[in-house]
């Protein structure tokens, strides 16, 4: 593309209805961004060595894991998050043991002990 | 270093990141291609299944190319190992000091009866955009009958293809109301759903989920375009109200001096962990083109680049045979992942994956330009998911 053309393509974009606000809002928003030196920032990152060692951090086994696994451990969480804030009274160890017999609660201990025993693998 | 001449046939993925990287490093490169546009492969699938716009997966290959890259429009004709030249179908030889083949696979239609009228009468997802365009054109009007999805062999490109094509074209068919009258069928020369049962097992519910009949070993024998009928080695044969069915693979169609640097089909004969020419120290082949005995994707051809590049920088780089290769299903998608020492890992479907593959596809045409940028990136990536780091317990 030459640049009468890269020009000629840009002002067709700017006669689009509303381009122009959005231009605008765009430079705003750099401006803002470059006064309290988000920019900056912005543009460090960006550098390829900053990206290599954020990479090497950032892009491991475990966290591509937990990623995957994010959806259905917000979903257990959650549910247990409303168990662990409902009101409760304490109970006697005969019921507690009653408890174990429910197949819910005995799949939550294994999920327990097989989270923990990879917490102790390594 | 950078005096030496290095030339590149074709721009496919392995053809412009190596040039582009190469050019990055300063070398004077020479990158010869037939077509003036590039044509994100995989884009197909979606052209053909869910109706986009061809125009969103091709580009002018001038624009995908840096500067100290020299485009060079032609078909390659014959290359000349022993003389160090190639001929154009111009006529114009070029000369090199180093040479990389980055021809891709060709697509024989003639091999099985019938496919050539097949393919004339319905286009396909493995030729062109014009012609999964066609497919869509196809497709998107069958208000009830049969889709066949089919492959003529177990050797092609991206090898969860068809079954991509089966979970996109049973999606478009729900979000159309057109589920219970068009019947998605995929026959494939496999023993399982996949060559690996370790994915078989995972991808057969998703198969099963989206209602999609699996016919496993189908190899296509012969197709009968009159009464609609596929017939296979086996002996079975499939009714089709539309049917694509990916085409025999062979080398690129080029002559080659000495013979004996490409197999039987036309492919060529290489190191599998250099990626150099067997018998030859100046001339490599990577992507499609080559019988590296790994999966023909642009993930290899892409990992492969970067790997002769290193070469030919001076380094001790070995290509490991890594597969990433996606399988797109109704809002997730799973990773084929492989190397040559470790067959495929179980990876499960899900929504992050398809994430990922969404993004991978957004950043294709950067990471063909600009590949020194996503390096980094990509070989955390690609260390994080290692088969060997997966292990048995996957993704």
């Amino acid at each position: 593309m030459s640049d009468v053309e890269a020009v000629e393509k840009l002002l067709d974009y700017l006669q689009k209805p509303g381009a122009a606000e959005t231009l605008e809002k765009l430079l705003k928003l750099m401006e803002n961004l470059d006064r309290s030196g988000v920019l900056d920032l912005f543009i460090a990152i960006t550098e390829p060595e900053v990206i290599e060692r954020l990479s090497s951090i950032l892009v491991s086994t475990g966290l591509l894991r937990l990623l995957d696994n994010l959806e259905p451990l917000m979903d257990a969480l959650g549910r247990a998050s409303t168990a662990l804030t409902a009101p409760a009274e304490p109970k006697s160890l005969s019921q507690i043991l009653a408890e174990l017999k429910d197949p819910a609660v005995r799949r939550g201990l294994s999920r327990l002990i097989s989270a923990l025993r990879e917490l102790g693998s390594e | 270093m950078a005096e030496e001449r290095v030339l590149v046939l074709g721009a496919g993925t392995g053809g412009l990141v190596a040039a582009n990287l190469l050019a990055a490093h300063g070398y004077s490169v020479t990158l010869v291609e037939k077509s003036d546009r590039h044509l994100f492969q995989p884009g197909m699938l979606w052209i053909a299944f869910k109706g986009h716009p061809p125009s969103k997966y091709t580009m002018p290959v001038e624009s995908l190319v840096r500067e100290g890259v020299r485009l060079v429009r032609g078909r390659v004709e014959h290359i000349d190992l022993a003389e160090r030249r190639v001929r154009l179908a111009s006529g114009e030889e070029l000369g090199y000091d180093w040479l990389i083949i980055a021809l891709g696979a060709s697509l024989d239609y003639s091999a099985i009866p019938g496919h050539e009228k097949l393919h004339e009468e319905f286009g396909d997802y493995f030729s062109s955009e014009n012609d999964a365009a066609k497919l869509w054109s196809k497709f998107s009007r069958l208000e009830e009958g049969t889709l066949v999805v089919a492959a003529a062999d177990p050797l092609y490109k991206c090898p969860p293809a068809p079954h991509k094509a089966a979970f996109l074209a049973s999606d478009t068919l729900a979000r159309t109301g057109r589920k219970g009258k068009v019947k998605v069928v995929l026959a494939l020369p496999f023993l399982h759903a996949y060559p690996s049962k370790t994915m078989a097992d995972i991808i057969e519910p998703e198969l099963e989920k989206a209602g999609i009949e699996l016919v496993t070993m189908f190899t296509v024998d012969s197709i009968d375009t009159e009464n609609r009928v596929i017939r296979s080695l086996e002996g079975d044969e499939i009714s089709y109200s539309i049917a694509t069915v990916i085409p025999i693979h062979k080398g690129p169609r080029v002559t080659v001096n000495p013979e004996s640097a490409v197999d039987g089909d036309g492919f060529f004969k290489v190191d599998k962990y250099t990626l150099r020419l067997e018998e030859y120290d100046d001339a490599f082949a990577i992507g499609d083109c080559s019988n590296a005995p790994t999966s023909k994707t642009g993930v290899t051809a892409h990992l492969g680049a970067e790997v002769v590049v290193d070469r030919i920088l001076g380094y001790d780089a070995r290509f490991t045979g890594r597969t990433n290769c996606p399988v797109v299903a109704d809002g997730t998608a799973a990773f084929v992942i492989s190397d040559y020492d470790h067959p495929p890992v179980p990876v499960k479907f899900s929504k992050l994956k398809r994430m990922m593959e969404d993004l991978f596809i957004a950043a294709y045409w950067s990471s063909l330009k600009y590949p020194e940028r996503w390096r980094p990136f990509f070989r955390a990536y690609f260390e994080a998911t290692s088969p060997e780091r997966l292990g048995m317990r996957g993704w």
